[in-house]
């Protein structure tokens, strides 16, 4: 890292987290004084009057630069989402445990006043309207939680910026229009149509306006500056923005530059996170070997560039509800860059970029971008090699995802052969087609399955409400045989994936209606080719997943209440339900706690009387989401199903909150386990048994991703031969496995219990949350807690 | 009789590998890392912290060899063979039988879940103790299944053990990492005897018995525990790099490889757990310098050394 990254990096990461209200300012006015234009128009003007007006900056030193809020590490407010949790934690906002935000006392009045305007018109008042009363009381249960969904909207998807590089904004506002001029206005659907091109149009135009904006700042800071050095940076700052601006770019610096301000446009358009990059160093690679050809271009100059672009995603931030940001710890945006994979065209995609972009995220070490390497047989031993390098720093990145099951799972998805090979990473390790998939491959909403069991024991009693949702057909006391809890298992199973479909549909319905992505659907195909946005089914494919929570604990449950209420016989029915009731209270309780954590057998031990239960348990859902569709069916896109998904970020722990005692000897109220890894500390058969259990599950069909973390100690990569070992790992882990995900935590527990204690002392320890990475600092203590009971592995 | 099945072993061979350690050794070296590994009956490992003195050990033993203690947590009778369930019944973890029958075809059960790791890593199969070749029938025909089913094999031997055992076993295509503790009769013998082995063991045994290794042109490693008043001193080490060098070799072979065992005292706590005593001072150590003199003339003999291993 040379000095200038140095200090950008150090400004940042020294910079107050704030609030901004300038987005919320414009927002508020354009639909106050535009209240008579369609939806998507006003959206549409909304946006481009924020792209008009308000503040942008070219830090000192910055390369590239775009801002989504008046400073670094600022966070923007979008009240058409939600404002109730605005109102009451705004006074406390500055104030949080974790990720909090400065505002002064007169802010906060401003952003109450803003808001009042908003009350009952936004995003969650009408997806709540949409909940019938039981989908409501469900949904505020804990059981299905979709608040994320309501309160910051879609995300969870890549934009086809390859194709932006192609065609520059003007060549996409020439398309726009071109399509616009073919309407026959005296169709409904033409008339629709009509309206969503207008606003494409706006955003377009609100985008050109934006980079002309940093044009002219660069020339004017040129112009005032004493550093004929820098001078000369700002007015190459200011060409490049000038390319750029309307056309098509010519050179790896303004394709960079115009990615740069796609991306960030793209989270001041939405309030979603996960918005992506896709395939990196497939798009920009053409730029980059023309201008190393020529000479115009080092991989020095290139990964400095590259590593200013990195710290323009850092200094995103969202500030979000105190419930939604215990799901993501961390504050992460989830700005997904996918490198390595194959071709379109089936041969081993890396190249010169794909290093420089690997070496200049394990040079930053930065939370964002969320990094990852798409691994397939062909992969050279340099690029894996090169990849542990990157690990060994102890970032938690590369991820890595497996080609050799996504592609194929794609395929059975309908996707065709060359868009499969096309995928991309998306947030964390959910895949999808960027450019032509629509929202949230997964991110739709969390079940809780913990609670579902616990329903299931006690004849549909959620214990925690005292409601019951739906009957049981029995309970732990009257089943006669393991059959019939698994029978009354999948029972309730059913029922609360049809429910969380339900509150997902509400939902929907109120963000196609309410705050449709204009510029993200313009940059999405098919949506001008259809002239629908995403939500109205423009995406050529439309699949999407929910998140499940505690699947570890659900094989581990179902393990002992089978071996010792229905094998042995040796602990009695009630006995269990009294003990789970009562947290293990009493003199027997925490012996009873014991037995049922350590001598039943434990997934992650390649241990097929469990793991084959975990199979069983959690395939029934596999197969009951396959029998539901979003609202884009029959709308347009190839698909439009669901499948299921594991990658629950961080919501393990704010789940586990709401769960009573498990009967895998797990306390109330306690963290469950996390994805698809064991639970913390019970995996005792190493990182070989953890790769089998995993692998049993039908990968292929958990597309939403089959999140698996791992943690080393630094030891484990010490020397050329452990490397090799993790190399090893992991190409039998992907090969002969079929593994679809893994990530490695490289961090001592001395260090972060040591973090723990002294903050200051690690301000730049990142850890391996989930599917992302965080500074550790940022955490709530008892994430920070969770991950240091992760088992560690050594190699 | 094994004691251990262990996954993903990364320091026994190449690659990545699954240990099954034998149970029974004919030496009983004081700074035995598994201890529990020297007699060759089952014992228990008894870890008094992790106790919660809830009974069940006692009520799974039917009042043999296990008795409440009034003082909290367990008496433990070691005269008295455990029994399996005993070990079994513990729900807190503090109480384990160390050592059971197992047949062949189960444990390659057990070996063969990562032959897919194998495969990738160069890894396999490693036999440990304990001394396998004490139990030279058993670990013979586990050796031959392994090979049959695709498996590379090695062996991590003391070799203080009858040539002929040693002659059956290098009929195999086998990776021998073999002990070299002293080539110095009466102080080897005054370090490993075991209590009920009267006159103890040889050091000529292991000592002809890597001669004979090395002759037939085996893949060997000779590994070497460095231990505090054993064998840290220079007439000692340089008795046995010597030894190692002088070992008889083709002449286009590669160097040696030796690699220097630094002694540790991570296993003092399973000393405690089977009611030994632990010979060493805490906090013990060799000096790294030393280590590394010792590595420096091991390479000035033309041996290909590794600290650690
Ligand atoms: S069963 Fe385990 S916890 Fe209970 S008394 Fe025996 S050793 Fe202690």
């Amino acid at each position: 890292m040379n000095s200038r990254l140095e200090r950008l990096k150090d400004e940042i990461l020294s910079a107050e987290p704030r609030l901004c209200l300038e987005r919320a300012r414009v927002y508020t006015r354009v639909y106050r004084e535009n209240e008579q234009l369609p939806g998507v128009r006003k959206r549409a003007l909304a946006l481009r009057r924020t792209l008009e007006e308000t503040g942008i900056y070219i830090g000192v030193g910055e390369l590239v630069v775009g801002n989504t809020a008046s400073r670094a590490r600022s966070a923007a407010i979008f009240p058409e989402y939600a404002v109730r949790w605005i109102f009451s934690e705004i006074d406390g906002i500055d104030r949080r445990p974790a990720e909090s935000y400065g505002a002064t006392e007169e802010m906060k009045a401003e952003i109450k006043e803003l808001c009042a305007w908003w009350k009952g018109r936004t995003l969650q008042d009408r997806a709540e309207a949409n909940f019938s009363p039981t989908l409501a009381a469900i949904n505020a249960s804990g059981i299905v939680h979709a608040e994320g969904n309501m309160t910051a909207g879609d995300g969870h998807i890549a934009a086809n910026v390859g194709r932006v590089l192609e065609l520059g904004i003007g060549g996409y506002a020439a398309y726009v229009r071109r399509m616009d001029d073919a309407l026959d206005l005296v169709a409904y659907d033409d008339l629709k149509k009509h309206q969503l091109y207008l606003a494409m149009q706006d955003s377009l135009a609100g985008l050109s306006a934006w980079i002309r904006r940093y044009e002219a700042l660069a020339r004017s800071q040129a112009a005032a500056s004493s550093d004929a050095a820098r001078a000369a940076e700002l007015r190459e700052i200011a060409a490049t923005c000038a390319a750029v601006a309307e056309d098509a770019p010519t050179s790896f610096r303004q394709a960079l530059q115009l990615t740069c301000f796609v991306q960030l446009a793209l989270q001041i358009e939405s309030n979603g996170h996960s918005v992506s990059l896709g395939r990196l160093d497939q798009y920009l690679h053409p730029f980059y070997a023309q201008d190393a050809r020529s000479g115009a271009m080092t991989p020095e100059q290139a990964k400095e560039l590259l590593s200013c672009f990195w710290l323009k995603l850092l200094a995103v931030k969202k500030v979000r509800s105190w419930s939604h940001t215990r799901f993501s710890a961390g504050g992460p945006l989830y700005q997904n860059v996918t490198i390595g994979g194959v071709t379109r065209g089936g041969a081993d995609a890396v190249n010169e970029l794909s290093y420089l972009i690997l070496e200049s995220v394990g040079d930053m070490k930065l939370t964002q971008p969320n990094l990852t390497v798409r691994y397939h047989r062909g992969m050279s031993a340099d690029f894996l090699k090169a990849a542990i390098e990157v690990i060994k720093r102890g970032f938690g990145m590369p991820a890595f995802n497996n080609d050799e099951v996504v592609i194929p799972g794609m395929l059975k998805l309908g996707v065709s052969l060359e868009d499969a090979r096309d995928y991309s990473a998306i947030g964390c390790i959910e895949v999808a087609v960027p450019g032509k998939w629509g929202y949230r491959t997964t991110g739709m909403s969390f079940l809780n399955l913990m609670r579902v069991f616990l329903a299931t024991l006690n004849d549909g009693l959620d214990t925690k409400t005292g409601k019951t949702f739906h009957g049981g057909t029995g309970s732990l006391e009257t089943f006669a045989n393991f059959d019939q809890l698994m029978a009354a298992w999948k029972d309730q199973l059913a029922y609360y994936a049809k429910t969380s479909v339900g509150i997902d549909t509400a939902i929907d319905a109120a963000l196609e209606e309410l705050v449709p992505d204009i510029l993200c659907s313009t940059f999405t195909d098919d949506c001008v080719a259809r002239g629908k946005h995403i939500k109205e089914g423009g995406a050529v494919y439309d699949y999407v997943s929910g998140l499940q929570v505690g699947i570890a604990n659900l094989g581990n449950s179902l393990a002992a209440v089978k071996k010792f209420v229905f094998e042995d016989r040796s602990i009695a029915p009630r006995q269990l339900l009294d003990a789970l009731e009562s947290d293990f209270a009493g003199p027997g309780g925490e012996l009873l706690r014991l037995r049922l954590l350590n001598q039943a057998p434990k997934y992650g031990n390649d241990d097929d009387y469990v793991d084959s239960l975990v199979v069983e348990a959690y395939g029934a859902y596999v197969g009951e989401m396959a029998k539901y569709r979003n609202t884009r069916y029959g709308r347009g896109p190839i698909g439009c199903g669901y499948y299921p998904g594991t990658s629950s970020i961080s919501a393990n722990v704010p789940s586990g909150s709401v769960v009573p005692a498990t009967p895998d000897g797990r306390r109330a109220w306690t963290p469950l386990a996390e994805g698809c890894s064991p639970t913390q500390g019970t995996d005792t058969r190493g990182p070989t048994a953890v790769f089998k259990s995993i692998a049993k599950l039908p990968t292929m069909d958990i597309f939403g991703g089959v999140l698996l973390n791992q943690k080393l100690s630094p030891q484990a990569l010490a020397s050329d031969g452990q490397r090799d070992r993790l190399v090893a790992l992991l190409r039998a882990f992907f090969d002969d496995l079929k593994g679809w995900h893994v990530q490695y935590n490289i961090v001592s527990r001395e260090t972060l219990i040591d973090a723990k204690r002294h903050p200051a002392k690690h301000r730049d320890l990142v850890v391996r949350v989930a599917g992302y990475s965080a500074y550790f600092n940022d955490l709530a203590a008892e994430t920070q807690d969770d991950i240091i009971a992760r088992t560690e592995q050594e190699l | 009789m094994i004691f251990d099945i262990q996954r993903f072993s990364t320091h026994d061979g190449p690659g990545i590998r699954t240990v099954v350690f034998f149970k029974g050794c004919p030496l009983s070296c004081a700074w035995c890392e598994n201890p529990e590994s020297q007699s060759f009956r089952p014992e228990l490992l008894y870890t008094r912290v992790r106790c919660v003195s809830c009974g069940s050990c006692v009520a799974a033993a039917g009042g043999e060899g296990l008795r409440a203690d009034p003082a909290g947590g367990i008496q433990i009778d070691r005269s008295v063979e455990p029994r399996p369930e005993v070990g079994a019944a513990c729900p807190a973890l503090a109480l384990r039988v160390a050592g059971r029958d197992m047949g062949v075809a189960e444990i390659l059960d057990e070996v063969l879940k990562d032959a897919s790791f194998f495969a990738a890593s160069g890894g396999g199969l490693t036999i440990s103790g304990g001394e396998p070749l004490a139990q030279a029938d058993f670990a013979l025909e586990l050796l031959e299944a392994a090979l049959a089913a695709g498996v590379d094999i090695a062996i991590e031997t003391c070799l203080a053990v009858p040539r002929a055992s040693v002659e059956r076993a290098a009929a195999l295509p086998l990776r021998w990492l073999a002990d070299l503790k002293h080539t110095d009769a009466a102080a080897f013998r005054a370090a490993t005897s075991r209590a009920d082995a009267a006159g103890g063991v040889d050091a000529c045994l292991p000592l002809g018995n890597l001669e004979y290794l090395a002759g037939r042109g085996a893949d060997l490693t000779l590994r070497v525990p460095v231990i505090p008043g054993f064998n840290d001193d220079e007439a000692s080490m340089r008795g046995i790099l010597e030894f190692a060098a002088g070992l008889p070799r083709a002449a286009d072979a590669k160097p040696r490889r030796l690699d220097l065992l630094p002694y540790h005292d991570l296993a003092a706590g399973k000393y405690a757990g089977l009611g030994r005593a632990y010979a060493f001072p805490p906090g013990l150590r060799v000096d790294s310098a030393r280590i590394a003199r010792f590595a420096e003339l091991g390479i000035a003999l033309g041996l290909d050394i590794t600290i650690g291993g």
